[in-house]
């Protein structure tokens, strides 16, 4: 019966392969956190590069470039989503801006990042900043945002709409109070997700926020002032650049214990994206159906 | 009745009208930045041949990256080494990571769906977030002195960069043949071992032909994704722009280059033009990629 | 086939909530509705019968403009002595006027409170108290305020499927309507809960004016006082529901009633 021992073999060989890649994986994760762990302390996440391993100054930096990039795409996003899935959907319109939101999205982030270099470091001076960075960032953000959320849109049944059009409710209410709250699991899952990606980017930022973290002053409240921590036109490396720096820079023995500490709290960080991608769209899903 | 209530204008109609005009605008400045984007790298990319004179040709087919000007003022660029170091580091890439994300999918989907789904596909999804420079550092510190005691040399080089972006590109080609294998209908499984076949029979001949064709558009999917992957492979590739003569010996992709050298040229100059140049490329390449995965949906739906 | 071009049209001389005339539905360059010109008696139940695809579904929803952004809509709607298809006319208003309830139940996924009291809220300024109080008038008149204690906090994707089409019916009627249309409104239903609907619809008619299309044949003649037949896009005949199921006019109406079509 060769077909059984065909199968059987077949069989046992997915599992060993299956079996050595998920093994690879564990060391793999498991070798950056062990070696990551013990360069983590309270010191380097709260004094600054320049006084030795720290990584604060980068951590804030690509929180802040966070909220602003979501800041920036999520009403755009939204409101695109809106208009491909209900405005204008299955119209001509709808279909060609669906397929230049997918060339945007298959773009790599380095030409993204090169674009935001030439539109607003050259064409516009804003120079290496948190704003510069927080644009391209958006342009990055924005075609995966927009599809997420467009994705959400469409798990409502247009039945939604038709109930409310027919109450003599306007489209644009009936989407904002009915559809939108009924989207939100699956918009919030989206929006998290892709906070996870944006937090992770280097490339997108290397020539628009910069390369440099210069020492932040966290308690000077005055945006204007070079040293403010909420100055949007100073430059702002991140924790994901940070990592690509010191390593391409050469800085020695201290190069791999910066980027082991701080690959680990971005791996950490992801991770809490993950799961709280997870566990509220369940948590809002069962309120809203409860 | 309220004859003139019927013909008012109410709020609705403004709300209908404002909404519409906000989503609209929304969509216009998603589509601004595509055709700006377009527009600005390719009349900066094409300045190489409009303002320095570089032979489109010449540009496309010689190796040498040489930005110095001879006597008549002509250079002699080309872009063919980084041409073909990016395509087959690309492609030694997909060759590594396609038949292993093959395995995982029909391993979640069709061998053990419960242990996968809760175990399996939450791992791939963590890997599919890892940030590029963290798989570059690992390449770094990891990979390259392996090559090195293994192989000689520096240790930088296609292998390296291939090996990463395979690491890289596995979990994004498997989730995506997970979805394609789930989407087979569970009848014609069901119809399969009503004819007596085996489960491997059943996978082979049912679930891959299939979706055969979803499978190939994941596989693309992630040939794009590492085409266009510039810091992990920067990290360790060598950055020597020159022709590869071997799997170990340092040489650069196009993203490489770009990165490395950006941002160290003079805009306006040579050097810099052919560096958008190579951005132009880049950037053709990747909505070519978009485009042949369009052609094989269009296929699908055909069929 | 049959021949269209003789038809037989016998309206009540009654006072009527709703007339149309030459009302024509174009879908892109096909005629899906001709020239259609009928009247609907106030206060009466007016049933809208023919096999699938022969306009009444079409017909009913220009009723209160829901085709206008599918198709073209040519004629006119009299409601009142006002013609309701001018592009001019304020649907948004038209729609509380005219409510429709659709085939299958569609009720927002949220509390019943929240599916009795949004379009009411949207449109009018209303005391906690008067709302309230029509929430619990309208889900008594479809027989739901004591099926559920009154418990208005309840998710409505909850209720029976039966409960559902009940509680869209109810959500129609918040905005005190004249007329309302229903759109095969039990055939998704049992026949205990169709039961339902219809003594529902018998006690509505007192002071609403009803046009309702339906598939089930003993349905119209159990609850429909007019019916009209419909047949490839033109309206056949008309007449006093008892007359036109017992004695049709057309030869092509009772091979459609004795089942030989449709």
């Amino acid at each position: 019966m060769n077909r059984y021992r065909n199968d059987k073999f077949a069989r046992g060989l997915i599992y060993t392969i299956v079996g050595a890649i998920i093994a690879l994986i564990a060391v793999f994760i498991g070798y950056l956190l062990v070696q990551g762990w013990s360069t983590i302390s309270w010191s380097f996440l709260t004094t600054a590069s320049d006084d030795g391993l720290g990584i604060r100054d980068q951590l804030f930096n690509s929180l802040y470039l966070l909220i602003l990039t979501l800041l920036l795409s999520f009403p755009i996003a939204l409101g695109s989503a809106i208009a491909l899935t209900i405005y204008g959907k299955k119209s001509r319109f709808a279909a060609i801006a669906e397929m230049a939101i997918q060339a945007l999205s298959s773009l790599p982030s380095i030409i993204i990042g090169l674009f935001g270099f030439l539109l607003l470091v050259l064409k516009f001076k804003i120079g290496f900043s948190v704003l510069s960075g927080a644009i391209a960032l958006t342009f990055f953000n924005l075609p995966i945002l927009t599809q997420s959320i467009s994705l959400a849109i469409a798990t409502v049944p247009e039945a939604r709409m038709t109930a409310g059009v027919s109450l003599g409710v306007s489209k644009w209410h009936t989407i904002t109070k009915v559809i939108l709250p009924e989207a939100m699991p699956g918009m919030i899952s989206g929006i998290v997700l892709s906070a996870g990606r944006v937090f992770g980017e280097a490339a997108a930022l290397i020539y628009t926020a910069g390369q440099s973290a210069p020492k932040l002053d966290y308690l000077n409240w005055n945006i204007f002032d070079a040293n403010s921590f909420l100055n949007p036109l100073r430059p702002a490396e991140t924790l994901a650049v940070h990592i690509w720096k010191v390593n391409t820079e050469g800085l020695g023995a201290n190069a791999e214990a910066i980027s082991k500490g701080t690959i680990v709290i971005l791996i950490l960080t992801i991770l809490v994206f993950n799961l709280l991608a997870r566990q509220l769209s369940h948590r809002l899903q069962r309120k809203i159906y409860r | 009745m309220k004859e003139d209530k019927l013909f008012a204008r109410s709020k609705e109609i403004r709300q209908d009208n404002w909404g519409r005009l906000l989503c609209y605008i929304s969509v216009t400045i998603l589509l601004l930045l595509v055709v700006t984007i377009v527009y600005f790298i390719s009349s900066k990319g094409l300045q190489t041949f409009t303002k320095n004179h570089v032979n489109v040709w010449s540009f496309l087919t010689t190796a040498d990256w040489n930005t110095s000007l001879d006597a008549h003022g002509h250079a002699d660029i080309g872009a063919l080494a980084l041409i073909t170091t990016s395509f087959s580091t690309t492609m030694l890439a997909a060759a590594v990571a396609t038949p292993l994300a093959f395995v995982i999918a029909i391993y979640v989907v069709a061998l053990k769906p419960k242990f996968g789904q809760r175990f399996v596909q939450p791992v791939i999804e963590l890997l599919l977030g890892i940030p590029s420079v963290v798989y570059g550092f690992i390449g770094l510190t990891v990979l390259v002195p392996i090559i090195r005691g293994r192989f000689g040399g520096t240790g930088f080089g296609i292998l390296a960069g291939a090996l990463i972006l395979a690491l890289m590109i596995l979990p994004t080609i498997t989730s995506l043949s997970i979805e394609s294998l789930r989407s087979v209908d569970p009848s014609y499984q069901k119809f399969a071992y009503t004819l007596g076949c085996t489960h491997w029979q059943m996978i082979y001949h049912v679930m891959l032909r299939i979706s055969a064709k979803k499978l190939m558009i994941a596989v693309i999917y992630g040939i794009a994704r590492a085409f266009g992957e510039a810091l992990a492979v920067q990290m360790v590739i060598g950055n020597t722009v020159q022709m590869p003569t071997s799997l170990v010996s340092p040489t650069a992709t196009l993203t490489s280059k770009l990165t490395t050298d950006i941002g160290n040229t003079i805009d306006g100059t040579l050097p810099n033009n052919a560096l958008w140049t190579l951005a132009l490329i880049l950037l053709l390449i990747s909505l070519a990629f978009n485009l042949i995965v369009k052609g094989f949906t269009r296929g699908g739906e055909a069929k | 086939m049959y021949d269209t071009a003789e038809t037989y049209l016998k309206f009540p001389d009654l006072p009527n909530a709703l007339t149309t005339k030459d009302l024509t539905v174009k879908y892109d360059e096909t005629l899906a509705l001709q020239p259609c010109s009928a009247i609907f008696p106030k206060n009466r139940i007016t049933a809208l019968i023919g096999p699938s695809g022969s306009g009444k579904s079409t017909f009913l929803r220009c009723l209160n403009r829901m085709n206008d952004e599918v198709a073209a809509i040519g004629g006119q709607i009299m409601l009142d002595g006002i013609n309701i298809n001018d592009p001019k006319l304020n649907v948004y208003q038209l729609r509380q006027q005219v409510g429709m309830l659709f085939q299958q139940p569609n009720p927002f996924a949220r509390s019943i409170r929240f599916n009795l009291s949004f379009g009411v809220l949207e449109h009018q300024k209303i005391s906690a108290s008067d709302l309230h109080q029509r929430m619990e008038q309208v889900l008594s008149m479809v027989d739901l305020w004591t099926e559920l204690d009154g418990d208005l906090e309840r998710n409505a994707l909850q209720l029976s499927g039966g409960q559902q089409q009940r509680l869209c019916l109810a959500r129609t009627l918040m905005s005190m309507p004249q007329v309302l249309l229903l759109d095969e409104p039990a055939s998704a239903l049992d026949p205990i809960s169709t039961a339902k609907i219809e003594a529902n619809l018998l006690e509505l008619k007192q002071n609403y004016t009803i046009i309702i299309v339906t598939h089930n044949l003993e349905q119209a003649a159990r609850i429909s006082d007019y019916t009209a037949f419909f047949y490839d896009g033109h309206l056949m005949e008309y007449d006093a529901t008892a007359q036109l199921f017992i004695k049709p006019h057309l030869a092509m109406t009772d091979d459609y009633l004795s089942g030989n079509f449709g």
